[in-house]
């Protein structure tokens, strides 16, 4: 075969290229760590590597959402406990005062302490979280609660100004938390604070029967706040092994992700160093071959 | 017998015949590095009082390989041109895969925004903001996230629109460049069939330079378009260019000494020809660009646009009202409602500040699988679609082209060595013939030297 002086330095630069590309993959995988940082680079495991992306913004999203649920939820027992509290004072001072011989004193020192304690529950039942409304529903800019005084009567009667509905909130496809408060725990603890004011009255006006009826109606009040209480605890739960199964969701797809995306360094190396080796031996080839030819004899020959 | 003063005269021609030899070898040196050159070779007779003469200098040139190469040329010309418009459609796409920021968000677990570039992330961020919107409706700044984040992916889209457009707009310009490139080839084609017809009237094969010349106007030819050659039936080495019409009919581009109409482009279209006629143009850059143009820069602004439809008509469905600017149904019309704010965004069809019936379904539709059977834009969700008919689209456009292109510059590497192995300068060979053709004018040299000796002696001796 014949061999000419173009040919030798044409098929020198394109081996030559031919190992720069596969030095500069290489040298690009080890200095970035990816193997994938395009489409093109391998768009099979490009295009599950974005959805997988996709995913993962959206897994994280859902934790924001949890957090929120959790914050929701904890302030809301945090209320309804303290609120528990209140109505077993309320039923203590309720059971002292079914005695008919108290003195008016006494009676004076409960009634002072129930009125405390009608305050304490309303103000428990317009909890404001980040200045919005705990116990509201969804009209989470209304104070739910407020006390109204009949003018003929006298009677004071507690009225719920809040939503009826209230939200859950999404916290995976098509899975959602209901951790706001709804319609019927928002009516328990306006019973309870409606109750609360039934005993003060009550017991000012010394009626023992009414009171006894007082007293065992706060039970049944304290009784749905434990069932409250329970129901925040569980949607705490919830959303905490939703967390975790969230998190341990990610880590797969990040786990995933890095598989199919990351260089493996180990081969990238030894690639960078074989193509090191090829690239250099080329070099001292090619100058090699390059350099001698039959025309550095002729001076010899015309002396 | 010739007599001594006849000898040194023949010598003396064959002298001459050693030197343009030597000139012959020194043209071929001076050639080596040009690749449309043919090496040459001084043909050499005997003539019947004893010494040689020069009868002629043939090239070895193959027709057939340089056939073969400018059909290889046209291919690549074909490919690098999509190769380059894809490559540009995957830059300002911006899809950039970063682990890194995978990892830390799988790590940290509660990012709304993801930092990473591109509409695929525009995308779940919009959704993911009305996402966060339903799990606090009241937020204020939840709000403004969502309507930033609505605004963010409307901006994305309008970009990739004027991306789309300024790229068309560009490959439009160039197509043009290069028609007047290729009118420019031809018409050195036809005047150097003009200057070869002139000088090989009277000895043919003999204008082998212009003949170079015009093999590598040809081959600049076909690296922008595919176009046939074939030696012209008048002779006197001239060729003929044509090209085909849709139906297969041939279409005279040059003829002899004469370019055939010009060559044009208009709307997706390239005419030629006298009369003007629509030629299918299948190689060179000139059909990658073309195809790039009315292929796949077309269909990425049909993609866009059915995604921002998509959008917009969802969108707007699940919010009861004008989210987004209801006329603006394609990728550059886009837009959020400028009568949008924090103030009256409805996160719930209530209109109580804790509902989020209407936050929840908009975030809901990132994961909804829409169906054109049913009348929707797209099929898939909207981040499935975006990522399948559109980025892994190009992504696989450009490595099969990546793979085509490493295939076809190995065949054409092959073709070029091959014509190199027929038609180049070898420096050793050239270095050779130097030392045979100096030995030899050396030679004979000596005989007139020693011929004049012997007249010298004969004259002297009277």
């Amino acid at each position: 075969m014949r061999i000419t002086s173009y040919q030798v330095a044409q098929q020198f630069l394109s081996g030559l290229n031919d190992i720069q590309t596969g030095l500069m993959t290489s040298y690009q995988q080890l200095s970035s760590g990816q193997k994938i940082t395009q489409s093109s680079d391998n768009p099979a495991d490009a295009s599950v590597v974005m959805n997988m992306e996709g995913n993962l913004r959206q897994n994280s999203q859902y934790g924001s959402n949890l957090t929120r649920a959790t914050t929701v939820s904890q302030n809301s027992y945090s209320a309804v406990t303290s609120l528990k509290d209140v109505i077993t004072n309320a039923q203590n001072i309720g059971l002292t005062s079914t005695d008919a011989t108290s003195s008016s004193s006494t009676k004076s020192s409960n009634v002072a302490s129930l009125n405390q304690y009608i305050q304490e529950a309303l103000d428990l039942g317009n909890t404001k979280v980040n200045g919005e409304y705990l116990f509201s529903g969804n009209a989470t800019s209304t104070q739910p609660f407020a006390i109204t005084t009949d003018a003929t009567t006298g009677k004071q009667t507690v009225t719920y100004n809040g939503s009826a509905n209230s939200s859950s909130i999404p916290v995976g496809e098509g899975v959602s938390l209901a951790a706001y408060p709804n319609s019927s725990q928002i009516g328990q603890i306006r019973a309870a604070i409606q109750n609360l004011i039934n005993i003060r009255d009550d017991v000012q006006s010394g009626t023992t029967a009414a009171v006894q009826t007082d007293t065992t109606n706060l039970g049944t009040d304290e009784n749905n706040m434990i069932d409250q209480v329970s129901s925040y605890s569980a949607v705490e739960s919830r959303a905490s092994v939703m967390q975790t199964i969230l998190t341990t969701n990610s880590n797969a797809l990040d786990s995933t992700i890095s598989a199919k995306a990351d260089t493996n360094v180990a081969t990238a190396t030894v690639q960078y160093n074989q193509m090191q080796t090829a690239y250099q031996a080329a070099i001292s080839a090619g100058a090699k071959m390059m350099s001698s030819s039959l025309l550095s004899s002729l001076p010899t020959l015309t002396a | 017998m010739p007599g001594i003063l006849q000898s040194i005269g023949v010598q003396a021609q064959s002298l001459n015949a050693q030197s343009n030899a030597i000139n012959t070898t020194g043209k071929n040196l001076a050639n080596i590095n040009n690749p449309n050159y043919s090496r040459e070779r001084v043909n050499l007779v005997s003539t019947t009082d004893g010494g040689a003469v020069v009868t002629s200098v043939s090239s070895a040139r193959n027709q057939i390989l340089d056939s073969q190469i400018m059909q290889q040329l046209s291919s690549q010309g074909s490919l690098n041109g999509q190769q380059d418009i894809a490559t540009t459609i995957q830059s300002f796409l911006g899809e950039r895969i970063n682990t890194a920021a995978d990892s830390s968000q799988a790590a940290s677990g509660s990012s709304a925004n993801s930092s990473q570039s591109g509409l695929s992330s525009a995308l779940d961020n919009f959704f993911n903001a009305f996402g966060q919107l339903a799990s606090d409706p009241s937020q204020s700044s939840y709000k403004q996230a969502a309507i930033s984040a609505a605004q963010n992916l409307a901006t994305q889209l309008n970009s990739l629109n004027k991306s789309v457009s300024q790229t068309s707009a560009s490959v439009t310009a160039q197509i043009g460049t290069q028609t007047q490139q290729a009118q420019g080839y031809l018409q050195t084609t036809a005047d150097l069939n003009g200057q070869i017809a002139k000088i090989e009237v009277n000895a043919p094969g003999s204008a082998l330079d212009l003949r170079d010349q015009r093999q590598a106007a040809l081959e600049k030819l076909s690296s922008l378009m595919n176009v046939s050659v074939a030696n012209s039936p008048e002779g006197l080495g001239q060729v003929n260019v044509t090209t085909t019409d849709a139906a297969g009919n041939t279409v005279s581009l040059v003829n002899d000494t004469k370019t055939q109409g010009a060559l044009s482009y208009a709307a997706g279209t390239f005419t030629a020809g006298n009369p003007a006629t629509p030629i299918v143009v299948s190689g060179g850059s000139l059909a990658g660009y073309n195809a790039a143009s009315t292929g796949t820069l077309a269909t990425l602004s049909a993609n866009l646009d059915d995604i921002s439809n998509q959008l917009v008509t969802s969108v707007n469905a699940a919010y009861g009202g004008n989210f987004f600017v209801p006329a603006g149904t394609t990728s550059g019309t886009i837009a959020v409602s400028n009568a949008i704010n924090t103030s009256n965004l409805k996160t719930g069809a209530s209109g109580d500040p804790g509902a989020n019936d209407i936050a929840t379904a908009i975030s809901n539709l990132a994961n909804t699988t829409f169906v054109t059977a049913n009348g929707d834009k797209i099929s898939g969700t909207l981040s499935d679609y975006y990522n399948s008919q559109v980025v892994t689209t190009i992504g696989q456009k450009i490595s099969s082209l990546t793979s085509q292109q490493d295939t076809n510059t190995l065949v054409y590497n092959n073709l070029i060595s091959q014509r190199q192995t027929e038609s180049g300068v070898s420096t050793d060979e050239e270095a050779s013939n130097l030392m045979v053709f100096q030995q030899s004018y050396q030679g004979i040299a000596r005989v007139i030297s020693v011929m004049d000796t012997l007249l010298q002696t004969l004259v002297t001796g009277l």
